[in-house]
């Protein structure tokens, strides 16, 4: 009966914690100075919060005709622009005039009147000359929040030639934070609520969970729950709690590792060494799982492990250590909320904060582990030949799991041999070792099955022989389906951030746009990316004008990190827009998988270079 | 289901220990949050430019404002720390101002205003300053209260008022 309460006490205690909220209310009006930041998030809706400069009063520059400039402050409700405070110069250029339009007067005992703007705030200006390379506007402003405080005087610089914009505060550096992703998970993170944030990316987590990536995390931990020598659901939910969270502190680390180093380890990992070694311990679990032997500890350990946890103490070590590399090894995965929170330690440094939401993204992304493995545990058969059969069906998944490893490896046909030989290997023993058991009309259906299954596995065999690469159509190569391949981007490759350097240079010089895709074998997404996005009609025709390079990373060799740093990308995959200027389009990046009709439109905008109110 | 029974308890118990180390955790935290920091040491220049440490008035109630003639609102209340250095000032009360501001602005209102109290000025580091003692973004007017014993008790974000600041300082006098 008690482990049907648990899901029920868990919920309890994660309630729990936003009550914390409330006393962290009266403690955080009298903080130490550097926890401020944080703090002033953990006080999400507090009457106090204020945000910060450069979204209270955000500022955007369009260049309207080649001598006219307009800026913008968007400036958010409950503050105000003092007018009077606004000053423009232009480096290079000069400032024929400008007119502001009328704000609110104010009366001030100690400033006279004074006029300030609230909402909107647009200026042009017209400069004595057209404008040129090297130009830049430098706006003066400043302003008040509504509750009585000031922002210091600050300082906006855009380049007019191409459209930059960097804004300082009192002429010192920029404000950290202010990411340039521009997308809502580094806004998330520059400020609002921290629990908004962090649900957020448990959110953004959860949806993860379903794709491509995270499918061999199912049976990865299935089978450490089938293996187990305990059985209840308790132990299920606890075993599963165990990996999952080993998977979501391993995120949150190597995540603020990659932010601040500015390289994700889960890339380096994907060597042949690493790749080969993992895929060798599963080939290990599923020979045990067969009953070859027993997967023993050392003596000495496991006692001591008994002594600290009861006998369980090193399946739920085993479960930790394979949540570890699966995080690492087998879930890495790029995707928006990853690259979000990673930029944002990198651009910050607050390791703390992004750390955090990684390990909000990562549970999400376990909540539905944690569902299947409690699930599973609950459904599994408590002992007896069916426990044994069952373990020996997660023998062959382990192997799967083994050939999914290594097959970014492999060429195409020896990945379909090996899948052949597993799913034959599966149909025999489905045949012949389960045994007799059940009725007729289960052992036929049995027998159908098996059979099935190995007419099939010879298929692929043949399939392989004939260099075939597809397990669901193992004969296309016979019936010329394969020839016909569909069109493809045209992609150019590179060598080196050298060259990709020259040829960027040498495609503004050309007026021409370029997009990057940065790509690995062992990148899921980037797979997919190419087979189904890259292949679409409407696709093709939207980058047509725009130069295709691709930068192949799946070695990981030294070059393909120094090309990855050059273009400040932590994790394929990633898709760069550099419009005809040879600006890249930061907030147009793609990072994830994106299918044909959302990747159409962020390749239109990005490079019909129309969307300079996006700054 | 000897099993499941005999683990449940023990899984119970495991569950119970996180939650309790968690809540002590963060019952920790937050009651470190609870307690009084030490004031940071740090000195710059007053309106004469003669240098000015913070521990010149150590043994005193000091509150310190930071301000700046680009505020309107810090403007608005240094009538209301004027009148207070003069109510409270022979029973240890002190103010001392930090213009985050060029000198010759924070010069002209501090004549302007007749500041009845010292105040020491600066740009970026009066912005570090500001930032040692809990105002990160440098918004102004910012204010802090110090015991005599050199704890911050109190912090003001935004202009206060006699009813706001009063009380706070009375009760360390």
């Amino acid at each position: 009966m008690l482990p049907r309460r648990l899901p029920a006490f868990l919920l309890l205690c994660l309630l729990a914690i936003p009550g914390l909220d409330s006393h962290a209310q009266d403690a955080g009006a009298t903080t130490g100075g550097q926890e401020r930041g944080l703090i002033s998030r953990l006080l999400g809706g507090g009457d106090e919060e204020l945000l910060p400069p450069e979204q209270a009063f955000p500022t955007s520059l369009d260049v309207v005709a080649d001598d006219v400039v307009v800026a913008r402050w968007s400036t958010a409700e409950g503050y105000y622009l003092y007018l009077d405070r606004l000053d423009f110069a232009v480096e290079g250029n000069a400032i024929e005039g400008y007119e502001l339009p009328d704000g609110r007067i104010i009366d001030d005992p100690n400033f006279g009147e004074m006029e300030v703007m609230y909402g909107p705030l647009e200026v042009y200006l017209q400069l004595e000359e057209p404008i040129a390379d090297g130009d830049v506007l430098v706006a003066d402003y400043q302003g008040c929040a509504d509750s009585g405080l000031c922002y210091p005087p600050m300082t906006a610089r855009f380049e007019l030639a191409s459209g930059d914009v960097e804004s300082a505060i009192g002429g010192g550096p920029p404000p950290g934070g202010t990411s340039s992703t521009g997308d809502r998970f580094g806004a998330l993170l520059d400020g609002g609520s921290i629990w908004t944030m962090l649900g957020a990316f448990f959110v953004a987590g959860i949806a993860l969970a379903f794709t491509a990536c995270m499918y061999p995390l199912i049976p990865i931990l299935s089978g450490l729950i089938a293996g187990d020598a305990q059985r209840s659901s308790g132990r299920a939910l606890l075993l599963s709690l165990v990996f999952v969270q080993a998977t979501a502190v391993t995120y949150a680390l190597a995540g603020a590792a990659a932010g601040l180093t500015g390289s994700a380890i889960q890339a380096q990992l994907q060597s042949p060494l690493v790749l080969g070694g993992f895929a060798a311990i599963f080939v290990a679990m599923a020979l045990a799982m067969f009953g070859l032997y027993n997967i023993q500890m050392p003596a000495a350990l496991q006692s001591r492990l008994a002594a600290i946890g009861g006998q369980r103490g090193g399946n739920l070590l085993g479960a930790a250590i394979m949540g570890v590399f699966s995080a690492l090894i087998v879930g890495a995965c790029s995707g928006p909320a990853l690259i979000a929170a990673l930029v944002f330690i990198s651009n910050s440094g607050d390791a703390w904060l992004g750390g955090a939401a990684l390990f909000a993204m990562a549970n999400g992304m376990g909540l539905p582990l944690l569902l299947v493995g409690t699930a599973f545990g609950r459904w599994l058969p408590r002992g007896g030949p069916w426990m044994v059969r069952m373990k020996q069906a997660f023998g062959f998944v382990f192997l799967g799991v083994a050939i999914w490893m290594v097959a970014r490896l492999l060429p195409a046909p020896v990945e379909l041999a090996l899948w052949a030989a597993l799913l034959l290997g599966a149909a025999i023993w489905l045949g012949f070792a389960v045994g007799a058991g059940g009725t007729t009309l289960v052992t036929r259906f049995r027998q159908a099955a098996a059979g099935t299954a190995g007419l099939w596995a010879v298929l692929m065999l043949v399939g392989a022989a004939l260099g075939g690469g597809s397990p669901l159509q193992p004969l296309a190569a016979l019936t010329g389906t394969a020839g016909e391949e569909r069109a493809a981007v045209p992609w150019e490759s590179v060598a080196s951030a050298d060259e990709l350097d020259d040829m960027l240079q040498r495609a503004a010089a050309s007026g021409r746009p370029v997009m990057i895709d940065v790509y690995a074998d062992w990148c899921v997404y980037c797979v997919q990316l190419d087979e189904s996005t890259f292949r679409d009609p409407a696709v093709l025709d939207a980058v047509k004008a725009a130069i295709p390079i691709k930068v192949d990373v799946t070695a990981m060799a030294q070059r393909d990190r120094d090309l990855l740093r050059y273009l400040d990308v932590f994790l394929p995959p990633a898709v760069i827009f550099v419009d005809a200027d040879g600006v890249e389009h930061r907030d147009r990046r793609v990072v994830g998988y994106v299918g044909p009709d959302e990747f159409e439109r962020i390749a239109r905008r990005a490079l019909s270079g129309d969307d300079t109110e996006q700054l | 289901m000897t099993a499941a029974t005999g683990a449940a308890p023990r899984l119970l118990l495991a569950l119970a220990v996180v939650a309790g180390l968690a809540a002590g955790a963060a019952g920790w935290y937050v009651w470190q949050l609870s307690q009084p920091d030490i004031r940071p040491e740090f000195s710059l220049p007053d309106l004469d430019g003669q240098p000015r440490s913070i521990s010149d008035w150590d043994g005193d109630v000091i509150a310190l404002n930071f301000w700046a003639s680009w505020c309107p609102p810090c403007i608005k209340e240094i009538p209301l720390f004027n009148e207070l250095q003069a109510e409270y000032g022979d029973q240890g009360l002190q103010f001392v101002g930090v213009a985050l501001d060029r000198l010759e602005n924070a010069r002209d209102f501090a004549e302007q205003l007749e500041l009845a109290y010292p105040t020491m000025q600066g740009v970026q580091e009066a912005m570090t300053v500001g930032e040692s003692y809990g105002n990160a973004d440098g918004l102004l007017p910012y204010t802090v209260i110090i015991d005599r014993r050199g704890r911050i008790v109190d912090r003001f974000h935004g202009e206060v008022t006699r009813d706001d600041i009063e009380p706070v300082i009375r009760q360390l006098l």
